[in-house]
Formats: C-alpha cells, structure tokens, sequence
C-alpha cells in the first residue's frame, strides 16, 4: 500500500507529534505509517483524513497490480 | 479501540515487581530450602508413586493428607506468574493498535519459539533432564512474552523523529 501521508501532513504545517496528537496514537505509530511499515486500521485511517481534511483515498492506496 | 483483557497502565510497575522478586526468590530456592517461617504443613491431594521414589519415601496414597513443605517454590512461582501474566495485560500510557499489534506478535513469536524448545527438548534430553525442561516450561512461555515485547517496544520507541 502507498501513503501520501506524509506530504499531507507537511502541506499543513505538522510535525509528526502534532499529528499523532490529534489522532490519538504514538508519535511512531505516524512515522511506521509514513514509512509504509504499518498500515493504520479504517478507524484510523479515517481519523487521519478528517484532521488532515481530506479523504482516505488522498491519502492511501493500493499499488498498482503488475 | 479493543481493550479487552488488559489492565490499566498503573499495573506495570507492580508487575515488574512481582516477577523480578519471583524470579529472585526462585533463584534462591531452587535447592528446594527456604527460610524457616515458610516451613508449613500443607495439603498435598495427591502423593504418586513417583513423587514418593524421588523423595525416598514410601508410597502415598490418593485423598487428601498433609504434607511438610517449604513454601518458597510456590510463592515464587506465583509471583513469576502473577508478575510475567499482568506485564503480558497491561497497557502501555501511549498503548494504540500499533503497540497493541507488537503485543499480539510478541505472544506469537513466544508460541512458537516455546513449542520450537519444547520440540528440541523433547529429543535431545531425557530422564531428569528432561523434567527439568518441563519445570522450566511453566513459565517459560511468560519470559520468552515479556522478553521479546520489551524489546520490541524499546526499538519501536526509539524510531527517529523525522520532524
């Protein structure tokens, strides 16, 4: 899966504490998820797009199939 | 979020306590002495055949009885367990479903490295040996849990900030 969390997230201005804040979770649970080393639940998914004012497809994807 | 099952974040430093003064008083009773007010008659519902021939006693029969015994072995014992079972429960101050997965992977990983022991155990050592395996497989399982949990959550905590 591909994230665009991060550039989301920078376009505002937030540092990865000020977003893990508003969400709820860990400072390296936001920087697993930029990283592509976890992908969040829909729960939190759907957090991160209501803050981040944006939908969940903005900010995650699937690959594309090969 | 699930936290069913768990327990609340002020529970770990007891916890730690529990299982570092087990493990302490399990070390210093391994020979099966203890200090003499742990000296006490307790009931022993089942005395069997084998029991009795490692104890050079004769041997005993089913029901209830009461036996001579130092109580150390089992208070230590149950404060490994007591200790290894409330660190395996309690929640991290900043627990969310990444520390959660960590914890849910860690007892995976235990599962199988404990039965991987027991395997190898069961092959390579016999007799006393092997009993001794079985005695540390009570609580092996636990240690093998909090082990590799806490290390886990201390790489996972020492991530970089990128900010």
């Amino acid at each position: 899966m591909k994230t665009e969390l991060r550039t989301r997230r920078l376009q505002k201005g937030l540092t990865q504490a000020e977003l893990a804040a508003a969400v709820s979770v860990s400072r390296q649970s936001i920087h697993a998820i930029e990283k592509g080393n976890y992908n969040p639940s829909v729960e939190l998914a759907l957090r991160l797009a209501r803050f981040l004012d944006c939908r969940v497809e903005d900010l995650f994807g699937l690959e594309p199939e090969n | 979020m699930n936290t069913r099952f768990t327990l609340a974040p002020a529970w770990k430093p007891w916890a730690w306590f529990f299982l570092l003064l087990g493990l302490a008083g399990g070390y210093f009773s391994m020979d099966d002495s203890g200090p003499a007010f742990l000296e006490r008659q307790v009931p022993d519902f089942f005395d069997s055949h084998l029991s009795s021939a490692l104890a050079n006693k004769e041997p005993g029969r089913w029901g209830w009885q009461w036996s001579d015994n130092n109580l150390s072995n089992e208070l230590s014992f149950s404060l490994v367990l007591i200790g290894s079972l409330l660190l395996l429960a309690v929640r991290e101050r900043d627990e969310d479903e990444l520390i959660q997965r960590l914890r849910l992977e860690s007892l995976l990983w235990a599962t199988w490295v404990n039965a991987l022991l027991l395997f190898l155990a069961n092959w390579l050592l016999f007799d006393t040996d092997f009993f001794l395996v079985m005695i540390c497989a009570l609580f092996s399982f636990y240690l093998l849990f909090v082990l590799r949990f806490q290390w886990v959550l201390w790489r996972f905590r020492n991530q970089p900030n990128e900010d």
